[in-house]
């Protein structure tokens, strides 16, 4: 699945991932004030490639399914702590 | 095709059964020189290697670790699954660059906040604790 980096930046929103500084290249999940999981970060524009979207997906603990779904919005930050807690993620 | 299937593949190609007869299908150098191509073509695409260093002042490693590099449309991606750390960048020297700079970021992010780590992350820091050395 190849998607650009803008949609990288929409999940970052949506999920309330930070990236420290220009210099760090990914960003921590936090839920409760503890580091959950780290994403990969991509500044710039345009796309990604495919094998680096599967690693970051991977990095999300989601599925495919699921990720097209947190991009395209249908699955929201409450969807994804639930999907995090099922896999005892948190 | 995965390295099993292929080798399957290859298996079947050799041999054919009837009954308890075998009759080969290729000859050994066909069988050998195949068998490089496969090898050849599986990593062009897909490597893995040792690295001794993180090409640091700060940090050396205790000991070799294996990282991946693989290839897309130009782009070498270099992964450290251990941590679920990779990196990419047009050349193979710039994706290890960035992935040990990565890899000594995600280090001292961990230590420096060590109380607060969900089960995952605590995982990652126990394991780079065992790599990584401080000079």
């Amino acid at each position: 699945m190849q998607i650009k980096k803008a949609e990288i930046e929409k999940i970052f929103g949506k999920l309330r991932l930070e990236v420290r500084s220009t210099k760090h290249r990914y960003g921590w999940f936090c839920f409760e004030g503890k580091k959950i999981l780290r994403v990969h970060f991509s500044h710039g524009k345009g796309d990604i490639p495919g094998r680096v979207s599967d690693k970051i997906r991977s990095q999300l603990k989601l599925s495919q399914k699921n990720f097209k779904e947190l991009i395209d919005c249908p699955l929201s930050l409450d969807d994804y702590v639930v999907i995090l807690k099922n896999k005892g993620l948190i | 095709m995965r390295a099993v299937d292929t080798f399957s593949h290859l298996t079947m190609l050799k041999t054919e059964h009837n009954g308890n007869m075998q009759q080969t299908l290729l000859t050994s150098e066909q069988y050998r020189n195949l068998t490089k191509k496969i090898i050849l073509s599986i990593e062009k695409r897909h490597r893995i290697v040792p690295i001794n260093s993180l090409k640091s002042m700060k940090y050396f490693l205790k000991s070799p670790i294996y990282i991946t590099l693989e290839y897309e449309k130009g782009k070498v991606i270099a992964g450290f699954d251990d941590i679920e750390a990779f990196s990419y960048a047009d050349t193979e020297s710039e994706a290890v660059s960035q992935l040990c700079e990565e890899i000594i970021q995600i280090y001292e992010d961990m230590t420096e906040d060590r109380a607060n780590l969900g089960s995952l992350p605590a995982k990652w820091l126990l394991y780079l604790e065992e790599i990584i050395g401080c000079r």
